[in-house]
């Protein structure tokens, strides 16, 4: 754990976005060059899938990801997204723009130095898991660090490590397809953490799974997080969930950036009528933090209290017996108080229909 | 390959070699190893692509890609190959003995000219015999195999 800590104050030199994408565009097809030409002089996407019949997966995203924080990518499918994600460590070379992670230009780099890249700076859980069938739960986490070169004693000291804190402690030699989904994405995520990269991507790591389990692993993730400070970009086209576990989030359609910002930016200021629709759809008490509509200041002490990251949600069963909600920064120093009305001020508003 | 009737490969193989068991050799492998080559091509390439690109996203290099994940999941395609191989290359025994091979497959062809059918079948069974024993133990080893990788679940 000390080294843990260790990491993120060492980051102070590095520069503050972990990731950092510059009009980043992705054609497919045979000649992207002169599709993109024609896209930089103004047409309209579909006209350029009309007329060149190339296909535009992304089209001039723009993003900073700060450090330690879950940066969420949401869109619909074809929106794009798992093209992004697989710009980072260039699984996908763009067609134009740049990618700038921990300040290293990524396109610019070897293919020597993409793999030292990719072993050491960046690692990644699928949606489909991606593990291999033919090795054991243990060997499959330490798979990432036997490509990295470490001695087998220890790259299985490590992986029991993250086999135990992702709970399947007592799997270590069974195979892959013993396991259930969910099991199998515990190993994914194992895989990836056992890494100790400061970069995690997740493509769609929960879609797969049934919605039960998936809330298991995103409130494992939620916990896990608070203690690694990771940098993690998710992949979701699932707004509930992009608003539960999301530090940010970036709405993307057909390809290009919709909107960006904290949770409750996107529920309480929905940028177009495409974010309406999912904003319409959502839990809204999941999404806005208490902190945005407390009662800031020093306050007479309350009975009981939320940390800041506490939602509406965390805090409406705790009214049944006080008037007053707390809130309460890292410190344990109360920073505002929030009453009942308030809660539900800020739910009515949003909701559609409701003047 | 394939499609040529086996006596042809026969013809250059003895112009440049001349009768015996050398040209007779490579007849055969010349006959037997287009299915090892295609099944293994087939094998290598019917690899999970998501397994592959998740191979590639931990910084895996081609000879630890091919090695660590190609191969051994199409080892039971590449497996069938060489079945297969064993097979043709048994098919090919009487016909290479009209060159010089020698071994049971002359047994079968003096049988044919001396009209000696107790020689000639008794040869012949002695090949059967063969192909059996070496199809049973590679089929057997390549069901193993795949039980082990569990490739039929992976691919779902």
């Amino acid at each position: 754990m000390n080294a843990m800590t260790d990491k993120t104050t060492m980051t102070d030199g590095t520069p503050a976005n972990a990731i950092e994408m510059r009009g980043l565009t992705k054609i497919f097809g045979d000649d992207p060059q002169s599709a993109l030409s024609m896209l930089e002089s103004g047409r309209s996407k579909t006209d350029v899938q009309a007329e060149t019949g190339h296909v535009i997966g992304l089209n001039n995203v723009s993003l900073d990801v700060a450090r330690s924080q879950i940066f969420v990518v949401m869109g619909l499918s074809g929106s794009g997204k798992s093209t992004l994600i697989r710009h980072v460590n260039r699984l996908i070379d763009p067609t134009a723009g740049e990618i700038i992670v921990d300040g290293i230009d990524v396109l610019k780099m070897s293919l020597e130095e993409l793999r030292a890249f990719r072993r050491t700076k960046v690692a990644m859980v699928f949606q489909k898991f991606g593990l291999l069938p033919h090795r054991s739960v243990i060997d499959n986490v330490a798979y990432g660090l036997e490509v990295r070169g470490v001695g087998r004693k220890q790259r299985l000291e490590t992986a029991e490590k993250w086999i135990e804190t992702v709970g399947l402690k007592g799997y270590e030699n069974s195979r892959i397809r013993q396991l259930s989904g969910g099991q199998q994405q515990r190993v994914g995520l194992a895989r990836a953490l056992s890494l100790d990269t400061d970069i995690i991507l997740m493509d769609e790591a929960f879609s797969a799974l049934d919605p039960l389990i998936r809330a298991g692993m995103q409130d494992e993730l939620i916990a896990l997080q608070k203690s690694l400070h990771k940098t993690i970009l998710f992949i979701t086209h699932d707004f509930d969930e992009a608003l539960k576990i999301g530090d940010r989030i970036a709405v993307l359609k057909d390809g290009a950036l919709v909107q960006e910002g904290k949770p409750e930016d996107i529920v309480l200021r929905p940028a177009n009528e495409h974010i309406e629709e999912f904003v319409a759809q959502v839990n809204k008490a999941r999404a806005i933090h208490v902190r945005s509509i407390m009662e800031k200041g020093e306050h007479e002490p309350c009975e009981l209290s939320v940390d800041t990251d506490a939602r509406c949600e965390d805090v409406l069963p705790m009214f049944a017996e006080n008037q007053w909600i707390g809130v309460k920064d890292r410190d344990g120093k109360q920073v505002g108080r929030i009453t009942a009305k308030q809660v539900i001020k800020a739910l009515a508003r949003h909701t559609p229909g409701v003047p | 390959m394939q499609t040529l009737p086996s006596f042809v490969y026969l013809i250059p193989a003895v112009m440049i070699f001349g009768p015996g068991k050398i040209p007779a050799l490579i007849a055969t492998i010349v006959y037997a190893a287009p299915p090892l080559v295609r099944l293994t091509d087939l094998g290598l390439r019917s690899v999970d692509p998501a397994v592959m690109e998740a191979s590639r996203a931990f910084g895996t290099n081609p000879s630890q890609r091919l090695f660590g994940v190609q191969i051994p999941l199409a080892l039971p395609t590449i497996l069938a190959g060489v079945n297969q191989t064993i097979m043709m290359a048994l098919a090919m025994v009487v016909i290479a003995s009209m060159i010089g091979a020698g071994g049971l497959g002359y047994q079968v062809l003096q049988g044919i000219g001396r009209l000696e059918v107790s020689r000639g079948l008794f040869a012949g069974l002695g090949i059967v015999v063969l192909a059996i024993v070496f199809d049973r133990t590679t089929q057997a080893f390549g069901k193993q195999l795949q039980a082990k990788i569990g490739i039929t679940e992976a691919r779902t």
